[in-house]
């Protein structure tokens, strides 16, 4: 995979291999419970700027976690359903997010890459339509900006 | 980097100690190397979930602790959940048997592994109580908050699957909120405003959670003779708005004698300031319903103490519920029996209000029932409803004010 890398940033690779694909990013916190429909991978939650767009199959970024400790429980849903996102990077992965992505790998086989603590806030750099490569395994986020191979 | 395991902790993670265990460790392991923690500690509260049975993942996941023999290692508190007696209860407003199956096999599986069932979101009032220090696994945002900031206890916020996996094997890797490193104040809230009702503490919490949902935030100002009751109702708001699992209330906490025993060596220039506006504000903020009109009343978030529950009955007594709406009160069983045997249940209950025990309202399929609009004293209620799966707009108001819209004389 070789991308026209515009900007690199290095941090935790908390969970899951490499994936590539879409960003959808947002400077507030966002929780999977009440946030999203399991069903059809559609954001839910009312006070949020994501209600109403999708996050199947995106790179997710947010700054952190909120709201119930029964995340795990909607991210796995999500996942059994086969709507999660590709990856979740976050200014800091709290172990509701990090539990979520683990186990349901764990009854689903289904990796969804977990990064945090990035070198720069994500949340800046990383806007929405812009294609990202993300390594969980490494910490490494490689953003090409404006979602436009070279 | 790997946790350092002992001798014990290997022979568990081996399959020694059984499927259950090896299957527990398994996945503690895999946290403990992915938050960086060295070693497990030994855990000595624990309270489990038993949170949205209507999902199918969610009783697969409780399963496969259950069915491989799993037992809980020390006693165990749980969390609210769809409770047997609510099932039909009301025959205008019926659950679908396959929703009420997988309740049943969520509950099964939890008995199963040797819960004390609970189910309640307030396992403080229960007799699970732990004390300065104590490292507990607990699930449930608003007792997480409790347990650290009120109690001084040590939780992290963690999750279900994770919960069942501590209370097997009597472990957590030593992570997060367990270092005392990590628990020290770094966003400063400085309350200019004296609260007049539980309503207005949650509102408190919610602002507290929302500008500084990440942070561990100190509060200033609040009155010297807040009690635990309101220091509950504040923390659930704020691990709901945001996720604080811990705050420091100046004067009133346990690690927070002082403004800098609170701060510790940190620095920080992060402040807000809460006053009347601000409040009224959060109040316009959680209140989403189009019209005056409403279906139900739900107070009882997190459940109540008894003085509550006197309370409800002082506003209650000699009033009727108005005809074609339903007036809930989530409680837990204690509490509710005490109720009881003091009197306080009946008045409640010679109004029309109900009382819903072992449960909260997010595990009724209410979407089904073709409500729009609910009233409820609860900033905690009033931020999660409008969302799925409930999707119930909100009319938030004082106790006092749900009851006045709410009856007749």
């Amino acid at each position: 995979m070789s991308l026209d890398v515009n900007i690199v940033l290095k941090g935790r690779g908390l969970f899951g291999g490499a994936v590539e694909g879409e960003a959808l990013s947002t400077r507030k916190y966002f929780g999977f419970t009440h946030g999203v429909d399991p069903a059809t991978g559609e954001v839910v939650d009312e006070r949020h700027e994501w209600r109403g767009l999708n996050l199947k199959g995106k790179i997710l970024v947010y700054p952190f976690g909120k709201s119930s400790s029964s995340g795990a429980l909607w991210i796995i849903e999500t996942v059994r359903q086969g709507n999660a996102p590709l990856a979740i990077i976050n200014v800091e992965a709290e172990a509701i997010t990090g539990g979520g992505c683990l186990l349901a790998e764990m009854l689903y086989r289904t990796s969804i890459v977990l990064i945090d603590k990035l070198d720069k806030d994500p949340c800046e750099i990383i806007k929405s339509g812009d294609l990202v490569c993300a390594n969980g395994q490494t910490g490494v986020v490689e953003i090409l900006k404006g979602g436009r191979r070279a | 980097m790997s946790m350092k395991l002992t001798d014990e902790e290997k022979r568990m993670l081996n399959g020694d100690c059984g499927e259950a265990v090896r299957y527990s460790m398994e996945i503690l392991v895999k946290l403990g190397n992915m938050y960086g923690a060295e070693r497990f500690v030994e855990i000595e509260s624990a309270h489990v979930a038993m949170s949205y049975p209507h999902f199918q993942g969610s009783i697969e996941l409780v399963e496969s602790f259950a069915d491989k023999g799993g037992k809980f290692k020390l006693p165990t508190t749980s969390n609210t959940t769809h409770w047997t007696s609510n099932f039909n209860r009301w025959p205008d407003l019926p659950e679908s048997a396959e929703h009420i199956e997988r309740c049943r096999r969520m509950i099964a599986a939890v008995k199963k592994m040797g819960a004390i069932l609970t189910c309640s979101c307030t396992p403080y009032y229960q007799g699970n109580l732990p004390r300065i220090g104590a490292y507990c696994s607990w699930t449930e945002s608003s007792a997480i908050t409790f347990a650290n900031s009120v109690c001084g206890a040590k939780a992290n916020r963690i999750t279900d699957g994770l919960d069942k996996a501590a209370a097997i094997t009597g472990k957590m890797p030593y992570f997060g909120l367990y270092l005392d490193e990590n628990r020290k104040g770094n966003a400063l809230v400085k309350v200019e405003y004296s609260p007049r009702n539980l309503t207005e503490y949650g509102l408190i919490g919610y602002l507290v959670g929302k500008y500084f949902g990440d942070k561990t935030p100190v509060i200033e100002g609040l009155p010297p003779n807040t009690t635990v009751n309101q220091l509950k109702v504040l923390g659930a708001a704020a691990a709901g708005s945001g996720a604080v699992p811990l705050f420091h209330a100046v004067g009133l906490t346990p690690e927070a004698r002082t403004r800098e025993q609170a701060f510790g060596r940190n620095k920080t220039d992060l402040e807000i300031k809460i006053g009347p506006k601000d409040i009224a504000a959060a109040a316009v903020d959680l209140s989403t319903a189009k019209s005056e009109h409403f279906d139900a009343v739900f107070l009882g978030c997190p459940h109540p103490d008894i003085a509550e529950v006197k309370y409800l009955a002082e506003l209650l007594y000699g009033k009727r519920i108005k005809k074609g709406i339903k007036f809930w009160i989530f409680i837990s069983t204690d509490v509710l029996l005490l109720a009881r045997n003091l009197g306080f249940a009946q008045i409640i209950e010679e109004s029309g209000a109900e009382f819903l025990e072992r449960t909260c309202a997010i595990f009724f399929d209410l979407k089904k029932w073709g409500w729009k609009n609910v009233v409820t004293d609860s900033p905690k209620f009033a931020n999660l409803l409008p969302s799925d799966p409930t999707w119930l707009d909100t009319i938030l108001l004082d106790t006092e004010s749900c009851i006045k819209v709410a009856t007749v004389q």
